[in-house]
């Protein structure tokens, strides 16, 4: 009896380390939600705040990273120090908006390169109105010192109007 | 993935004239438009294998809004009333 129940525990315990256990998929979703997080700008977030979440977001991404944008005729590459600036600026212009990512497909190709496809959606509130926006994203995720970091962010232009 | 309403198929033309749409020149009455815009857009035809879908929230402007002519293999599915 006490074999079979121990049996089982042990059977928990491995299913639940497999379960948990951090693996390249879970790590680069993981980075995606803190990017998220830090890109989100909550009310009355302080100017120290919104620097620090800024830098954070920069610090998830390669230096130099590169941005395609198509329909604002972005692209090519940012250093860290400018994704920050960056970061910084659309958090500024983008008040009381959360960041989200659904729909995220990761594909890791090789041990250090990742290919993630993914709907980036806007939440967020005008003076007036509440407000919802989305865009396709394809990113490069890399494997670098054992973190896994953005290395490029491509917006995908589907829609011709 | 986004949700958006197909308003015009394969072949047929579409326009917005100060926000209202047409399809092959007709009128077409949306009661379901929330925050009707001023959007102007001359007449396009939909390629082959091509819809066009639009958002019902046209309160943006035009730039803002994301809409426009997408290839068929991008549907996943359509909605249940």
């Amino acid at each position: 009896m006490n074999y079979k129940i121990l049996s089982f525990a042990l059977l928990l315990v491995v299913a639940g380390t497999i379960f948990f256990w951090p693996n390249d998929e879970k790590k680069i979703k993981g980075n995606l939600n803190s990017l998220a997080k830090y890109c989100s700008s909550i009310k009355e977030e302080s100017v120290i705040g919104t620097l620090q979440k800024a830098a954070l977001a920069a610090k998830l991404c390669t230096d130099p990273c590169t941005v395609q944008i198509e329909s604002l005729k972005i692209d090519r590459e940012f250093r860290q120090k400018e994704l920050t600036d960056r970061f910084l600026m659309m958090k500024k212009r983008l008040p009381n908006t959360g960041f989200s990512f659904h729909d995220t497909v990761i594909e890791i190709a090789g041990d250090d390169r990742a290919e993630v496809i993914t709907t980036l959606r806007l939440n967020g509130k005008t003076i007036d109105e509440q407000f919802t926006d989305a865009y396709e994203l394809n990113i490069l995720v890399e494997k670098k010192d054992g973190d896994w970091l953005f290395s490029s962010f491509s917006v995908v232009e589907f829609m011709k109007k | 993935m986004l949700l958006k309403r197909v308003v015009a198929l394969q072949g047929e033309t579409v326009e917005f004239r100060k926000g209202v749409l047409y399809v092959n020149g007709n009128l077409i009455e949306e009661p379901y438009v929330r925050h009707r815009s001023d959007w102007q857009l001359p007449p396009r035809m939909i390629e082959l294998g091509h819809v066009y879908v639009v958002g019902d929230n046209r309160g943006t402007s035009m730039d803002r809004h994301r809409f426009g002519e997408i290839n068929m293999n991008r549907v996943v599915g359509g909605v249940i009333p």
